[in-house]
């Protein structure tokens, strides 16, 4: 029992105390050679009706060079982070609202897997945009 | 443009409103925090700038006064001195007189 509350302490004081900076850097890099505007053309996604898909991944891509680019700038990392929580609030909300729009579909199982995930990368996205903002605000008001 | 993505984008600046105005209000708040603290300090500053000059003060007033005891020292001493000889005077001119008497 005593072990169980230290490990949730711990989990406590990581996302307290330690800093966000390794785990964007691994993030911008791993989303810019994972994006698909580099592995696909948009005239594949005009084949499977998706093109607006190409210019969300493009979005995602401007985003993740803006941070990898700006991260020795809070004051600006911080808007290109912004960015990324935005795109990814709009994908998310884009994703439920077509579920809700779409007549009979059927709520599957993967649908919750993808949900949950995508629930985790929001709290994780707010995580290290609060932690940003804080300090590009703290250094605004103390110069 | 279709209803999802309306949706998506209305959410997306809806959020983004809230998110600035939260952040403003946050900064507005520790702007005052700042703010009331340095004034705080301001005040302590004076304070302690008004205690240097009295303490400043007072060490001067000291020291004139100490000489003036070391003075009034000196003059109760010789003073002593001179009683005691004119206390000796004094018995040795009682005792004349009573001898002519």
């Amino acid at each position: 029992m005593v072990e169980v509350l230290n490990l949730l302490k711990k989990y406590r004081d990581i996302l307290v105390y330690y800093d966000h900076q390794p785990l964007l850097l691994f993030w911008a890099v791993a989303d810019v050679f994972n994006n698909q505007v580099l592995w696909t053309t948009l005239s594949y996604w005009e084949e499977i009706g998706q093109p607006d898909t190409y210019y969300l991944y493009l979005a995602y891509l401007f985003v993740s060079l803006g941070i990898l680019s700006t991260l020795n700038r809070v004051e600006w990392c911080v808007r290109f982070v912004l960015g990324y929580l935005m795109l990814h609030i709009f994908s998310t909300i884009r994703f439920v609202a077509e579920l809700y729009f779409t007549p009979d579909v059927e709520f599957e199982l993967y649908i919750v897997k993808n949900l949950t995930i995508t629930f985790v990368y929001f709290v994780l996205w707010v995580w290290i945009y609060t932690k940003m903002k804080k300090e590009a605000v703290h250094r605004k008001i103390n110069g | 443009m279709d209803n999802a993505t309306i949706t998506a984008i209305v959410t997306c600046i809806v959020t983004g409103l809230l998110s600035a105005g939260g952040w403003k209000f946050y900064e507005t708040v520790l702007k005052t925090r700042r703010e009331r603290q340095k004034e705080e300090k301001i005040e302590r500053m004076v304070y302690r700038d008004d205690l240097i000059g009295r303490v400043s003060k007072l060490e001067k007033e000291r020291e004139i006064c100490m000489k003036a005891v070391t003075i009034l020292k000196t003059d109760v001493a010789a003073m002593k001195v001179e009683l005691t000889y004119v206390k000796r005077e004094n018995e040795f001119l009682k005792l004349k007189l009573e001898s002519r008497l």
